[in-house]
């Protein structure tokens, strides 16, 4: 038998989750004592398929349970388009938007030089794969609009600057519903810069 | 602590929401303070918090040891450095040894004035490599207070010439039989030398030969007893 109290234990590593504080943990903990039957290894093993079953897609990088991923290995999906994002919860954004039917790539991060993260920390090299092919016309850059965003974007615009293919960067700028009073000089300063023709 | 100018030199998480961010300030070297909210939202501070950018600060004491970043007016981000890696990684690197060198509760001017020389020059239109980089490197060392001995011996003062050694424990340059360290031509730390007082716009008139461009960025690595980590991005690059 375990000595450490299974409670206490509980407790401690749902501490560990983003956004859950002592409070919240033991409310958790309580909550899964009284539900009903099952609800805690159904719960269990639904996490343990996440350590056992879920990777990284070989074509795109995103986390996923099949591989290549239900993203890739849609036919309905435009194979000259891919647009780059930093993280998967990236590509769930674009997806709530419902204007983008290409596919994409994950980076799982940016380049940040100040945190010690270079290129070869990011999944580059199978987007280069991934070009090879030759279906590829445009690649779109949808990393973060902050420096390490910029540096990414740069970068990666740098390393295909030989390679037959579009690179282009989403639009900065202000956002919709934001009034013009009220937006930072940076977003603003951005907005004229990518000013466009009526 | 209201109305500081300053200018932001890195960030970094601070719990769930909170982000510290680091700013030199002239009067006061380095502050650190907490922006409340700046990790779950970006409404606040937009983009007033990215590296390089000047603000005028206000600056409120919390309960914690650090002081709370209440609002930032005045906000200058750097502009077309955003649409240039190299330029950009140069700033990150001059955000970098500045937050590395400035103190906390120090006057730092000139470091301050230097890092406003040094984004003005990332955003302007002449040339920026190696040795505006080696300029601004040694500029900032001696503004620190830690130059090192360039034309003289850092041991007995006497000039140096020819085949020397240079370490960082010695002072800088030193005759072989004042100390050791790596062998370095007593002209390539001359040329230093011309860099260090070259203005950083004049820069590009200094001609380079051969040099080891990493000389100034390890002693600013020893007296701050840790890597730059941009440096390796740089190196990366060729800048």
């Amino acid at each position: 038998m375990s000595e450490v109290d299974p409670i206490k234990q509980a407790v401690q590593h749902l501490r560990r989750l983003p956004g859950v504080g002592d409070k919240t943990a033991t409310r958790l903990v309580y909550w899964m004592l009284r539900a009903p039957e099952g609800t805690i290894p159904e719960l269990s093993a639904s996490l343990l398929r996440l350590a056992e079953e879920v990777r990284q897609c070989s074509v795109c990088g995103d986390l996923t349970g099949t591989d290549p991923c239900a993203m890739c290995a849609d036919p309905r999906r435009d194979d000259a388009l891919v647009c780059v994002v930093e993280h998967p919860q990236d590509v769930l954004a674009f997806e709530r938007s419902g204007e983008f039917r290409g596919r994409y790539h994950i980076l799982h991060g940016a380049i940040s030089p100040l945190d010690g993260i270079g290129p070869s920390d990011l999944n580059l090299r199978s987007l280069l794969e991934r070009l090879r092919g030759g279906q590829i016309k445009e690649v779109i850059i949808a990393t973060d609009p902050d420096v390490e965003g910029d540096a990414t974007a740069l970068y990666i615009g740098r390393l295909l600057a030989g390679v037959d293919v579009q690179v282009t960067r989403l639009a900065h700028g202000i956002s919709v519903g934001t009034e013009i009073e009220y937006a930072d000089a940076v977003s603003l300063a951005r907005a004229l810069q990518n000013r466009r023709p009526l | 602590m209201s109305g500081i100018e300053a200018i932001v030199l890195q960030t970094r998480a601070f719990g769930e929401a909170d982000r510290v961010v680091s700013l030199l300030t002239a009067a006061q070297g380095r502050i650190d303070a907490v922006a409340k909210g700046a990790r779950a939202s970006r409404r606040r501070f937009g983009g007033a918090l990215e590296p390089g950018t000047a603000m005028v600060a206000e600056l409120r004491r919390g309960r914690g040891a650090l002081p709370i970043l209440t609002a930032a007016h005045e906000v200058r981000g750097p502009a077309s450095v955003r649409d240039d890696l190299d330029r950009l990684m140069y700033l990150t690197y001059g955000c970098e040894v500045m937050a590395r060198l400035a103190a906390p509760e120090q006057e730092s001017a000139q470091l301050f004035r230097l890092l406003q020389v040094w984004i003005e020059l990332l955003e302007g239109d002449g040339p920026v490599g190696v040795g505006h980089r080696l300029a601004f490197e040694a500029k900032a060392l001696t503004f620190f207070g830690a130059a090192p001995a360039l034309r003289r011996c850092g041991v007995c003062g006497r000039p140096l010439e020819g085949t020397v050694r240079f370490r960082p424990e010695e002072g800088g340059g030193v005759h072989a039989s004042c100390g050791e360290g790596a062998s370095v031509q007593a002209s390539e730390l001359a040329l230093l030398d011309d860099l260090r007082r070259t203005p950083l716009a004049q820069v590009h008139t200094v001609a380079l030969p051969d040099l080891e461009p990493w000389r100034l960025a390890r002693w600013i690595e020893h007296l701050t007893a840790g890597a730059l980590k941009s440096r390796e991005m740089l190196a990366q690059l060729g800048l």
